[in-house]
């Protein structure tokens, strides 16, 4: 099943290239190229949702494995397995895609009829399967190589989309995330050369679990130091943790919708995927010495992301910023060593992907029939599209953390966590939740409320700006899992709960004070 | 069984909400009678089952919680959640008030909004998901629930004052409440956090237990400090209460029901819910005494001069409020609750009352244009006096008895006892002459306001979105009436209930009951907290406050009635002190130049410097020097056989010296 998730989407792809080329270049989108790559991302979906169904959170390591070329299995082993770090990640990754890939399909059709003929529909397709290809492939690794390839094949659709299909400075946008995050990689596979170095000591392997059990125990612990730095500066860039975070938010203006959902859904996870997967296990000790620093790394990123946010004139770039904030949380989280810390960094994760992938959804929505994203233009939205301000109003109210949506519990455990590890921190980080609220009521003011602004008035004279039932239909499965998860969190937190345990290094000596019971 | 109706309680107002939602959603105006069935029904019924609960009862005192869990929220080792209700002597009292009152406003709202056709059923949307954040916030059997209902409440009262979104002003008001609660709840969180860290449990039967041996006062101090802030936000009181005044924006029955009767009181009833730890924090706790007694004279200060018939109230609602926390910070929780109960019988019919005011003068709020309308109206301004002389202090009504509580036991409070009492005394004066001040502007002075109307009516029409047919009132309905005339009467009898010991030498009834059913160690607050007074004394108290009110009362009828004097024009000149109560203290002001301005200004010096040109500029800086470094590089390569010998020639030595260089 995992081979078959991981595969169809790239098959999919591959047969799109090979469809004859007189289906492109009409005026309109192919609907076939929409419906072959649709077929190929919902099969994917639908057997990591076997794969979801078969897994069960009580047990410790990877289940559904599945190996490829099994005689060298122990070796350079394409091997593909799930675990209670992965499943929550896997499932987003196949869930958000096809949505993704039906919206853009939506986009293309309203281009389509203001005269705008789609670009390059096949190698569009294309190149979005084949990044859900290789996100699912990071996140069901279980090989260090396998893991590696994927990790980088991931940049070149990215820059593809952005490269081809983006904004007016799409070109530096993509250059500087090629070149930001693959500097990130450099030290990254330095740093897993050096560790299986080590690990052929004892046995040859480059399967992630032996690596992890044996590998660092051979290290010097002051070598342990440089290839910790290794390993999580890649991961910082990807988060992107601050001050490493200036490629986001070009990369998300610059890039077309649905590379905007890919990347804040489940590619900025891959960095806090890489922490959970390799830095905390491999380097516990050291993790341990950094906690703090790196506590405060997120603190500082939850604050100065929203201060950046409320700075913004370009919604694009103001959600942007609001990831920087939300990722800071997720960071906070981890490294917090407790477990309401580190289950809500697993929550936050899950829901960032979902509440920024549905505001990006939701700007792209309003950006393909207004076609600016400067913050003045709007004005009075809820009165010309209201169904649309509703589902955008519970995008803000999940992204500001309200008490009832997925966002509350993620942030609330993060905070508690953090609080019991280093009060002060924790202080700083409860404040977030005040400009959080300051920097999207800010947005959602200016967009939805007042009089309707001339921009938008000139703009609904030709066009509706309401919301159509297809895109409705986009996205009802955010809405559903906002309150969802909102209610029944542990959808997510039982199957990854248990693989948690491992980080936590504090027990919150509770309660703190003895009492006489 | 109870169990199973307890839940359908709180979860049927949600019911209300999502077919009301989707009534709105369909772009039409909806069948206004569907949405009040539903928007009434789903409160009443929920009333009426808390009504059956509390009559089925066998005990209120602690530990007779009756807790019914519906389902799991979150199951970790650490800390579980569930939304589980909790139905005890405290949380009956609260709800008991939000579905009825609730009830009262939902049909009150029936008669108000009917003319806004397209929003008909939003309002009501909004009206049932507060009921039902509210029920949460009262029910909720730990803190996590309490702080959903707590936030829930905020988010309708954002969506309710900002319900004519399309007016700027009340967008403004409405994210300025949601900003200015997030601050309170930062504040909560933290102590929330603390609480937990203590007692490793947010659920309270835990938190009691565990809070019951323990006597470190200097954290319980902070823990209730931090929790205080969450209640500053949430019960506006200095320096949080600014965003109130502001939404009155939002139509009036939501300023009765959300911004007087029940979610503003949120902050009390926390305290009683959590009384074990603020009577652990003696200093916190006057500390609490002392921000209610300022925000009561503050505010009371500022209600004088305003000329919007909702600011007066909505100023009136923050001392009134702060009356209630100078009575939860002396340990007077009976009291403090008493006057919650008072109040919102009292304040949700001045409400009510205005607000058909305002719609029988066509959305008219300004009392310079308002008078003598007791000819056209009168069982409406009749029962704008009950509520006046509730509010007031006058003996027989409500209001008299829980203020007369409260400064009698703010008397005797051990620090600062007399003062406090003065500051609620002055408070008293003040409040019983702006509220007579509203009633002869409203319904007495000489001229009339029909006769205004027609006039003004003549030069220009704004308000251009209602419909104006000359100058005659328009005419209220029944379900405008019922429920002002049942909340006319609760106002009234409704003080009954805590009868000083003076006349009836024994302990309150009100006070009774909540010494047994909060979680209050017995004799606790006795120790340390209270001075004792003479009979003669409180005699004199009691005098002195029926004293005040009725100097009001004269000065009012002197000043308004007799002397027929307006309030002046906007722009003319004030003598300074009514100046400065005219512009609210200037503390809107102040806090945009010293808080607002300067963190807004340094964010967004941060983006332009800070982030765009340093951060940004070193990574595109770095890139560049690559660039550059190649380029370099580049003119190295020559293609001259003789260049490349050279260079090999170097590169060996420096290797060389590199491998060799360290031997000695």
């Amino acid at each position: 099943m995992l081979t078959l998730s991981l595969l169809s989407p790239l098959v999919a792809g591959l047969f799109i290239l090979l469809l004859p080329a007189k289906l492109t270049g009409q005026k309109k989108p192919s609907s076939l190229l929409m419906l072959v790559a649709l077929a190929g991302s919902l099969i994917s979906l639908a057997a990591s949702l076997v794969v979801a169904a078969g897994f069960d959170g009580s047990l410790d390591g990877y289940q559904s494995v599945e190996v490829w070329f099994p005689s060298a299995a122990n070796r350079v082993g394409w091997s593909f397995g799930v675990d209670g770090i992965s499943i929550g990640l896997y499932i987003l990754t196949t869930v958000l895609f096809p949505l993704g890939l039906y919206y853009s399909y939506l986009s293309f059709e309203l281009q389509a009829s203001e005269g705008h003929a789609p670009n390059r529909e096949k190698l569009f397709w294309f190149s979005l399967l084949l990044l859900e290809t290789s996100v699912i492939g990071v996140f069901v690794a279980r090989n260090l190589i396998v893991f590696y390839i994927f990790w980088e094949l991931i940049l070149l659709p990215m820059i593809l989309l952005i490269g081809i299909w983006g904004g007016k400075e799409k070109q530096y946008a993509s250059i500087k995330f090629f070149i930001y995050t693959f500097a990130g990689s450099v030290f990254l596979i330095l740093a897993m050369v050096a560790v299986v170095h080590y690990n052929m000591r004892s046995t040859l392997s480059f399967d992630i679990n032996d690596t992890l059990s044996v590998a660092v125990r051979n290290m010097p612990l002051e070598l342990q130091k440089y290839m910790f730095w290794a390993f999580i500066v890649s991961f910082l860039i990807k988060i992107p943790a601050f001050p490493l975070h200036t490629w986001l938010p070009h990369a998300h203006t610059q890039a077309p919708t649905v590379g905007s959902i890919i990347l804040a859904g489940v590619l900025l996870k891959m960095g806090t995927y890489g922490i959970f997967r390799f830095s905390l296990p491999m380097f516990k000790n050291i993790s341990l010495i950094y906690a703090n620093f790196f506590i405060w790394l997120g603190v500082i990123g939850i604050i100065y992301g929203a201060w950046m946010a409320w700075a913004q004139s370009d919604i694009k770039k103001l959600i942007a910023y609001s990831s920087v904030s939300h990722m800071g949380y997720i960071l906070a989280g981890m490294f917090s060593g407790t477990e309401a810390g580190l289950n809500g960094a697993y929550m936050q994760m899950i829901n960032h992907g979902i509440s920024t992938g549905l505001l990006f959804l939701l700007v792209g929505v309003i950006y393909d029939r207004t076609h600016t994203r400067e913050l003045a233009d709007y004005g009075g939205l809820a009165k010309l599209s209201p169904a649309f301000a509703v589902v955008f109003m519970i995008a803000t109210l999940s992204s500001v953390g309200l008490p009832g949506t997925n966002g509350f519990v993620g942030e609330f455990l993060i905070l508690l966590g953090t609080f019991q590890k280093n009060v002060w921190a924790g202080i700083f980080a409860i404040t977030g939740v005040i400009f959080g609220a300051v920097y999207m009521l800010h947005l959602y003011k200016k967009m939805f409320f007042g009089e309707v602004s001339a921009k938008l008035k000139a703009v609904s004279e030709k066009t509706s700006l309401k919301i159509s039932k297809r895109e409705l239909a986009v996205v009802l499965p955010f809405v559903v899992a906002i309150f969802a998860l909102g209610f029944k969190p542990e959808i997510v937190m039982d199957p990854t709960k248990k693989s948690l345990k491992q980080f936590v290094t504090n027990r919150t000596s509770l309660p703190i004070v003895k009492f006489e019971e | 069984m109870d169990n199973i109706l307890l839940i359908i309680a709180v979860w049927l107002p949600l019911l209300g909400f999502l077919i009301n939602g989707l009534l709105a959603l369909r772009g039409k105006p909806a069948n206004q009678l569907l949405v009040a069935v539903a928007g009434v029904g789903s409160v009443a019924v929920s009333f009426g089952i808390f009504v059956w609960l509390t009559l089925n009862k066998q005990a209120w005192g602690q530990g007779d919680a009756q807790i019914a869990t519906f389902f799991n929220w979150l199951n970790l080792e650490g800390l579980q959640l569930a939304f589980a209700y909790r139905f005890d002597g405290l949380s009956a009292f609260m709800a008991w008030i939000v579905t009825g009152i609730g009830t009262l406003i939902h049909i009150y709202s029936t008669g108000y909004m009917k003319e806004e056709k397209e929003d008909f059923a939003r309002f009501f949307a909004y009206l049932n998901l507060f009921i039902f954040s509210m029920l949460h916030l009262v029910l909720g059997d730990n803190l996590a629930l309490l702080f959903l209902g707590w936030e829930g409440v905020g988010l309708c009262s954002y969506l309710l004052i900002g319900f004519d979104h399309h007016k700027d002003f009340a967008a403004a008001a409405g994210k300025k409440a949601f900003i200015t609660n997030r601050i309170g709840d930062a504040g909560f969180l933290i102590g929330m956090f603390l609480l937990f860290n203590l007692t490793g449990s947010l659920q309270y039967d835990t938190i009691y237990l565990r809070l019951s041996g323990f006597t470190d006062t200097a954290f319980l101090n902070t823990v209730a400090f931090f929790l205080f802030i969450g209640a500053m936000g949430k019960s506006a009181q200095i320096p949080l209460y600014v965003w109130l005044p502001d939404a009155m924006a939002g139509p009036t029955p939501v300023s009765a029901l959300i911004h007087a009767a029940t979610m503003v009181t949120a902050g009390i009833f926390m305290m009683a819910r959590l009384a074990p730890v603020f009577l652990g924090a003696p200093e916190t706790s006057t500390f609490i005494a002392f921000i209610g007694g300022s925000t009561a004279l503050f505010a009371a200060l500022i209600a004088l001069t305003q000329t919007d018939i909702k600011k007066v109230l909505a100023y009136s609602t923050v001392s009134q409020l702060g009356y209630m926390f100078m009575a939860m910070g002396v340990g007077a929780y009976g009291a403090g609750m008493f006057h919650l109960m008072t109040h919102a019988f009292f304040k949700a019919l001045l409400f009510l009352g205005s607000g058909a005011v305002i719609l029988a003068l066509h959305h008219e709020q300004d009392m310079r244009k308002m008078g003598g309308l007791f000819k056209h109206l009168k069982l409406l301004a009749i029962l704008f006096w009950v509520g006046a002389i509730a509010i007031s202090g006058i003996p027989g009504f409500s209001g008299f008895f829980s203020k007369d509580m409260i400064l009698e036991h703010a008397y005797t409070h051990a620090k600062g006892g007399k003062i406090l009492f003065g500051m609620g005394i002055v408070t008293a004066l003040l409040t019983s002459f702006y509220m007579y001040r509203l009633i002869f502007l409203t319904f007495h002075t000489k001229e009339d306001a029909v006769s205004k109307m027609a006039h003004s009516h003549h030069g220009h029409n704004h308000h251009g979105d209602h419909s104006h047919h000359g100058g005659g009132l328009v005419p209220l309905g029944w379900n405008i009436y019922l429920p002002l005339v049942v909340l006319g009467i609760l106002s009234v009898v409704g003080g009954y209930v805590g009868l000083p010991h003076l006349i009836t030498h024994e302990t309150p009834a009100i006070v009774t009951y909540f010494d047994k059913v909060l979680a209050i160690p017995p004799g606790e607050i006795a120790a340390g907290w209270k001075v004792s007074a003479t009979h003669a004394e409180e005699w004199a108290l009691m005098g002195g406050s029926v004293a005040v009110a009725l100097l009001g009362l004269v000065l009012a009828f002197v000043i308004y009635q007799k002397k027929n004097l307006l309030p002046i024009a906007d722009g003319a000149y004030r003598k300074p002190l009514v100046k400065w109560s005219f512009h609210k203290f200037y503390v809107d002001e102040l806090y945009e130049a010293l808080l607002l301005n300067p963190i807004k200004k340094f964010a967004f010096f941060c983006y332009r410097v800070v982030d765009a040109r340093f951060i940004d500029g070193m990574v595109d800086g770095l890139g560049a020097a690559a660039t550059a470094f190649g380029s370099a590089l580049r003119r190295l390569q020559t293609g001259f056989v003789g260049d490349y010998a050279v260079y090999i020639v170097v590169g060996l030595i420096l290797a060389g010296f590199i491998a060799f260089g360290g031997v000695k």
